[in-house]
């Protein structure tokens, strides 16, 4: 820990340096038309893959298409709030405002995956477990996540001093954090109508490549959408802030 | 990449049975056009919350004259 904290100070000054709120909008402005081309390519071929070349499943039929969407939904819901609970970590400790903004640009995106996650997951539910939930550990603690979320935003959205709302909330996506391994090995350590990690786990992917291929795309995919969408989020926040100090300095020569 | 395209042909070509999804239309479809409209919307709106930022950015800039003093 000691050794990672004096890393990070030899670093500040660059860092400094590269996180004002100028130099972060030029990279966001610069990242976002290639992120939104990239997501619109990689989906486009990721549907097609998913819908129109890869083979049914040998015991749920067409149904598995589904999977397509349901799981990179449920990756990036995990992905976005483990981001969100590190970031967190970091916003309380060293106090930097770009970390409290990136967060909340992020909350939204991944509580719409979480959304997702859970109702692609009913549907798909319903023909293959013959019911649309059931309050098995594994969907449970997706739903926890999904409040977690929405706690979340609604921790920003009433407090009314904008830096005490964000380090409220902040805490909260910290102690959801703990919320984050309890959905991925809930496979593992009840007993659960939900099949058990098959691509992340130990001794390797337990699935056929004609469905992992279109899986893995498909991911990636989703990933960079919702990078793309976090980048046009991040950028909209910077410059509404930028624009408010602008607005108060007029108002104070006015 | 033959076979691929052999098996979008086979499919485009047999539209109502790919439509019906052996059986499981119902379900496919609606969680792919459920997934549509929400990410859809999700982008539509961040994008309309971006281009009104940016133009309260560029009328603040017009507002302000270049010596610093403001004509508001």
């Amino acid at each position: 820990m000691a050794s990672i904290l004096r890393f990070y100070h030899r670093l500040a000054p660059f860092w400094a340096k590269a996180t004002t709120p100028s130099a972060v909008l030029r990279l966001l402005a610069a990242m976002q038309s290639w992120l939104g081309w990239g997501s619109v390519v990689l989906l486009a071929i990721g549907l097609v893959w998913s819908l129109l070349v890869a083979p049914p499943d040998y015991q749920q039929g067409e149904a598995v298409r589904i999977m397509f969407l349901h799981v990179p939904c449920a990756w990036l819901a995990l992905a976005i709030y483990s981001m969100m609970a590190i970031m967190s970590a970091m916003a309380l400790i060293w106090r930097h405002n770009l970390a409290f903004i990136t967060i909340r640009a992020m909350a939204p995106v991944g509580a719409v995956f979480a959304f997702l996650c859970l109702f692609t997951g009913a549907i798909w539910g319903k023909p293959m477990w013959g019911t649309w939930w059931v309050w098995d550990a594994r969907l449970t603690s997706m739903l926890i996540l999904w409040f977690f979320y929405l706690g979340y935003l609604a921790l920003l959205a009433v407090t009314q001093d904008r830096g005490r709302g964000e380090r409220a909330a902040a805490i909260l996506a910290l102690v959801g954090g703990i919320n984050v391994p309890i959905v991925k090995y809930s496979v593992d350590w009840w007993h659960s109508l939900h099949q058990p990690a098959s691509i992340l786990r130990l001794g390797g992917p337990r699935i056929a490549a004609e469905i992992l291929a279109p899986l893995l795309l498909m991911i990636v995919a989703m990933t960079v959408f919702a990078l793309y969408v976090i980048c046009l989020n991040l950028r909209r926040l910077l410059i509404e802030r930028k624009n408010l100090a602008a607005r108060l300095r007029q108002n104070l020569v006015a | 990449m033959a076979e691929a395209l052999s098996s979008i042909g086979y499919k485009l070509s047999h539209f109502s049975e790919f439509m019906a999804m052996g059986g499981y239309g119902f379900y496919v479809w609606s969680c792919y056009g459920l997934g549509l409209v929400v990410l859809a919307a999700l982008v539509m709106y961040y994008r309309r919350r971006l281009r009104q930022a940016l133009r309260d950015q560029v009328l603040r800039d017009q507002v302000t004259s270049g010596d610093g003093t403001t004509c508001a």
